[in-house]
């Protein structure tokens, strides 16, 4: 009996087991596997157990259940869930309880969906191996020494441990693909626009995009036909219909043309990753699919472009966090009449500051890890008076020409296929004293985020050593379909 | 902060001293430590000196992206939606998360000497 998405929905929408049997089995999962792997930072027991009922009562009244019905499907914590906390792997809202769901929350429950918890990631999904969130890293199933990838590791690994068949994430600059990759399951990052972000705390909103984890590519394709569609809360999100996702898995790939970007084969690839995305292309390429050669030649600017614009939007977006609505509040005491926020090394600035503001200040300091703090900085930095034209509104030019690159290469084939990673999963605390080359590993994924486009993980054959490689195949904007029509050829010819 | 190993030409200063660091955390409202400044400005000096390559590529006559998709809903199919009044979040639950309330608003420590 396979555990997937399709197969659970079905078995409970024939009857052939309960969604209170397929939710006990996932909490059972969840807690043999979580204290090692540190995956789920919240458990909503009550909560599933409780949804499990409602949806066995729908079935017994003998409506019809939802496409996801009695499927399990984790929630990254940035998403918001009413009445079950939501942290963004951070401690300035380790306690926070939202008063509302996200929009993809309300979608997933109204499909059926069992939401058994939030799952660990990166703080405010800054980060590529989740090694800054504020509870632990996540490890890797694969490899308990090396990094999920992040910053959705810990839906990534709910998945690929068999937790829940399916999760939802988000990614800004690879934080869906990249963990897919390291972990060997199926990651999709729509197009921007697809799913509304209503609820999603927002970490660059020019980018963001939330989307699906699945242990196969149909399971990912009906999770993001529940979460796609028009939303009056996002001005973001498009208009466009779904598409037939699931109806795209299967169909046949002769005649496709997909391209192969020169410079995602360049130096600083693994050549056991190169070996295995090659194969797979070749595999494409035999069952039918016209292979061409492509230039994006603005492909190795991506990381500086996306490092100036990301903490850009950060730094205005993070403003919110001040201690005065929600989340952490820290007053530093008061030292003659005046607020010493840093104590006697305090800078002249802060000493002159108000109470008010020595209270931001403190909680800021207290509640944001490294990561958070190092962009908040360099986001203000770029954006600050002097500066703006040279960084800020550079990059976002030359984020014009990467788009171009983009618009070119669609001109000649119907999808891109490349590496989602560089490497394999990394070793944990491998990449941790030098920012720079973190961001470094999330050269492959950050060019189809700045250009807004879908695209997809979906596993590829592993190194000798049995590391996981991604797949990633890059769609022009709203062709989901043509990357599940692909992304499912290749995981049929693989098994 | 460390000199950029890379110089731009566009920019007459870029090396970011501590006092630079100390205005751009005064500017998002952190309150650092001594030991943090400095740390914090070694690292950002370095990922500065990366993103200056920027300067280098030829961008004349190309328009800057804000956003890739269309967010002017004037110019969508549809336009922009009617103002209509919805049921929002109660006057409690908007208060529930928040670390002090006083007299049905949030309260904050004073910011008039």
């Amino acid at each position: 009996m396979t555990d997937d998405v399709i197969a659970i929905a079905g078995r409970v929408q024939r009857g052939e087991t309960t969604a209170l049997a397929v939710a006990e089995q996932a909490l059972g999962r969840i807690d043999a596997a979580n204290a090692e792997l540190n995956a789920f930072l919240t458990v909503a027991r009550d909560e599933v157990l409780e949804q499990a009922r409602a949806i066995d009562a729908k079935r017994a009244r003998g409506e019809v259940l939802g496409p996801l019905a009695g499927v399990p499907i984790a929630l990254k914590d940035a998403l918001c869930t009413r009445g079950v906390r939501t942290t963004c792997g951070s401690k300035i809202l380790e306690h926070w309880v939202p008063p509302y769901d996200a929009t993809v929350v309300t979608k997933l429950r109204q499909a059926d969906a069992l939401l058994p918890g939030k799952t660990n990631m990166d703080e405010f999904a800054m980060g590529s191996s989740n090694e800054s969130s504020a509870f632990g890293p996540v490890k890797n199933p694969r490899d308990l020494s090396r990094a999920p990838g992040g910053s959705s590791g810990g839906s990534a690994v709910a998945v690929a441990s068999g937790m829940t068949p399916a999760a939802l994430g988000s990614d800004t600059g690879g934080s869906i693909r990249q963990p897919a990759s390291f972990t060997g399951t199926v990651g999709v990052k729509p197009t921007y626009g697809r799913v509304s972000r209503f609820g999603l705390v927002a970490f660059a909103s020019s980018l963001d995009q939330i989307g699906p984890f699945a242990s196969d590519v149909r399971g990912a394709a009906r999770v993001l036909s529940v979460i796609a569609g028009k939303d009056d809360r996002d001005m973001t999100c498009l208009a466009a219909p779904a598409a037939d996702f699931e109806g795209a898995c299967g169909a046949s790939v002769k005649g496709l043309r997909i391209g192969v970007p020169e410079e995602y084969f360049a130096k600083g690839l693994d050549p056991e990753v190169e070996a295995s995305v090659r194969a797979a292309i070749a595999r494409l390429e035999a069952d039918g699919c016209t292979v061409k050669k492509v230039h994006l030649a603005h492909t190795r600017h991506a990381v500086a472009t996306y490092y100036v614009l990301a903490t850009a939007e950060a730094s205005s977006n993070l403003a919110r966090f001040d201690g005065v609505r929600y989340g952490l509040r820290v007053e530093p005491e008061r030292r003659g009449g005046v607020a010493g926020a840093g104590g006697a090394g305090a800078s002249p600035a802060s000493a002159q500051k108000s109470a008010l503001r020595a209270m931001y200040g403190a909680t800021r300091d207290a509640g944001f890890g490294a990561e958070v703090k190092r962009r908040i900085l360099l986001g203000t930095f770029v954006l600050s008076a002097g500066y703006y034209d040279a960084y800020y509104l550079k990059a976002q030019k030359v984020r014009t020409l990467i788009r171009r690159d983009f618009d070119a290469a669609f001109g000649e084939v119907d999808a891109i296929v490349c590496p989602t990673s560089p490497t394999p999963a990394f070793l944990l605390g491998e990449k941790t004293s030098d920012p720079l080359s973190m961001y470094l590993s999330d050269v492959y994924t950050l060019p189809a985020s700045l250009a807004g486009l879908p695209a997809i993980s979906v596993p590829c054959a592993p190194t000798a050593a049995g590391l996981p490689v991604g797949l990633q195949i890059i769609a022009p904007a709203l062709h989901e379909t043509t990357m599940f029509t692909l992304a499912s050829a290749w995981e049929a010819a693989r098994s | 902060m460390r000199a950029p190993t890379r110089r731009s030409t566009l920019l007459p200063d870029m090396d970011l001293d501590l006092e630079q660091l100390r205005h751009m955390a005064v500017l998002a409202e952190l309150s650092l430590g001594e030991e943090e400044e400095r740390r914090l400005a070694v690292e950002i000096g370095h990922i500065v000196a990366y993103v200056a390559e920027l300067d280098a590529i030829d961008t004349k006559g190309v328009p800057p992206t804000a956003h890739v998709a269309g967010i002017e809903p004037a110019a969508s199919e549809e336009g922009w939606r009617e103002d209509v009044v919805k049921p929002g979040l109660s006057h409690e639950e908007a208060l529930a998360g928040a670390p002090r309330a006083e007299h049905e608003g949030f309260a904050v420590p004073g910011f008039v000497e």
